[in-house]
């Protein structure tokens, strides 16, 4: 039985020096995302109670747990949406306070269930992203401070379109025009619109047909890993889990209870939680 | 010959503003377990809702014939929208009792306590006194069982009732709608968007796409040899999740 209040491996003793940008490559053991004793309470009961994981920059950690478990309040708290009640959450060794920077709340972005909700039915895809990009102040050392002129922004939109396989004319529709798998892909695009370093994926192909699911989390995987994002994949379906991620968390009643690399957790789960779960789901004759 | 339980569909049709379902056709032997499958927009849960006679408001059969030899009941994915937020669940149950066996109120009181035990809850008399919203996903969905047992169903129509459930409460839940099958011979008509659920339930598979019958045949054999390109691509969409080792079986 994996001990819930252990730090993950690797957890570095001071936090390191922030790298210069999002090329900047982390170091050997350092970087990417760090949840450390993290605790929510609501009404003094505590929802999430000490939980530590880390993800490391172009990994996927997918977190699973039951309803009441506390996987989606840690997600909020992880984009700050939810205040901490203990514990610390940090990007590249630096603590994301209470109050976040519009570049620290724009570096973890949330990517939800229901694509519909999160899509604001009156604007355009094209719309919507050219307002990100907007009011992206461009950091890169060549032009600090800057904004992007029109043409690049379009050129832009269609580009993170074109990463999330979705045609550059569908800058020009609205949300409802699409189906739910696309709309799915458009709020991914949007999330990578500011350009993150996390990217928080909360039951993300829970609403969509399975057809389209392996679409979504293709997309999800391939860009988290090809743009060396700190993804957290959430969900209640281990073989979504399983099909994309490279640890496993298990968390029950708010308690993290084990951790440990895909591979490992799917043949030789610790807990025996883990194992119940895994053991409960119908598998397809034959698979 | 005991038909009882035994369903027919014969070229079913149902209609909004257009035909959303067109001429599909099935049948549920006496003690027979049929699950419909398919994707959203399949026309899995209207034909299952026609069958009921519960389309929603502005949809209606328009076409084809169903015949249900004996009594249907219908269990539904959430039940909160079909129990009273402001019943006890104790009470809804011996109403419905009431009203199917035609008994006194303080028999139907009984026999409502021996449903709500039935269906395995745990304390069914302190669970009684309690209200929907007072209860978890995985016992609303058992007191929606209890009512639906409490009409003394020989076909049970379950539309996706265990899709919102937790992994480990839906295994419970499949678990006792085997059981209750056994024990009293239901036959079962089951729609879900999920093959793997509908193969641990059902002996027969029908397969939906469009408001038409893809494919029909054996569970096994439809999951393990589909006949048509739609199902061969809904089974190759289910992802694979391997079997932990040193389980208990080994």
């Amino acid at each position: 039985m994996t001990e819930p209040t252990a730090r993950p491996d690797g957890y570095p003793g001071s936090p390191p020096a922030r790298p210069a940008g999002p090329g900047a490559s982390a170091g050997p053991t350092l970087g990417g995302l760090e949840v450390v004793e993290a605790s929510v309470a609501f009404a003094g009961h505590r929802v999430v109670d000490r939980v530590s994981l880390a993800i490391r920059p172009g990994t996927i950690l997918g977190l699973v747990g039951e309803s009441g478990s506390g996987k989606t309040t840690l997600a909020r708290a992880i984009v700050g949406s939810v205040a901490l009640a203990g514990g610390s959450i940090r990007l590249d060794g630096s603590d994301l306070g209470r109050r976040r920077s519009s570049a620290e709340r724009r570096a973890v972005q949330l990517v939800q269930q229901d694509p519909f909700a999160s899509l604001n039915p009156l604007l355009t895809v094209g719309q919507v992203l050219d307002d990100l990009l907007r009011e992206e102040r461009l950091t890169s050392a060549t032009e600090p401070g800057g904004r992007r002129p029109r043409l690049a922004r379009q050129q832009r939109a269609a580009d993170l379109l074109a990463l999330v396989g979705l045609p550059s004319d569908a800058l020009g529709r609205y949300p409802r025009e699409f189906s739910g798998g696309q709309r799915q892909l458009i709020a991914i695009a949007r999330a990578l619109a500011v350009q993150p370093r996390v990217l928080v994926a909360d039951e993300p192909t829970s609403s969509l047909d399975v057809s389209v699911q392996r679409t979504v989390l293709d997309v999800i995987a391939g860009l988290g890993r090809g743009m060396h994002l700190a993804t957290l994949l959430i969900s209640h379906d281990l073989s979504v889990v399983h099909a994309v991620c490279d640890e496993v968390a298990v968390m029950r009643d708010g308690v993290l209870l084990e951790l440990a690399p895909a591979g490992r957790f799917f043949r030789h789960p610790g807990h025996p939680y883990s194992r119940a779960l895994l053991e409960a789901v119908p598998r397809l004759p034959g698979r | 010959m005991n038909t009882l339980g035994s369903l027919v569909v014969d070229d079913l049709r149902v209609s909004a503003d257009v035909e959303l379902v067109h001429g599909v056709s099935l049948t549920v032997a006496p003690g027979e377990a049929v699950g419909i499958v398919g994707e959203s927009g399949s026309g899995k849960s209207l034909t299952l809702r026609a069958v009921m006679g519960l389309l929603p408001r502005g949809v209606h059969r328009s076409g084809g014939r169903v015949q249900v030899d004996g009594t249907a009941a219908m269990i539904f994915q959430d039940p909160l929208s079909f129990l009273d937020p402001l019943a006890r669940v104790g009470r809804q149950v011996a109403e419905v009792c009431a009203a199917a066996g035609r008994t006194s109120p303080r028999a139907a009181r009984v026999r409502a306590l021996e449903l709500l035990e039935s269906v395995r809850l745990p304390d069914a008399a302190d669970l009684a006194r309690r209200y929907p919203h007072q209860l978890s996903g995985g016992q609303r969905q058992r007191v929606l069982l209890a009512l639906a047992l409490a009409q003394e169903p020989d076909l049970l129509l379950c539309d996706e009732p265990t899709t919102a459930l937790d992994v480990t409460v839906q295994r419970e839940v499949l678990d006792l709608l085997a059981q209750l099958r056994a024990e009293r011979r239901l036959s079962i008509l089951f729609v879900s968007h999920d093959l793997a659920v509908v193969t641990q339930v059902c002996e027969r598979v029908v397969v939906l796409r469009g408001g038409r019958v893809v494919e029909t045949g054996a569970a096994l054999d439809v999951v393990t040899s589909p006949a048509s390109d739609y199902t061969r691509s809904l089974v190759d969409a289910v992802l694979p999740l391997p079997v932990p080792a040193g389980g208990g079986d080994d």
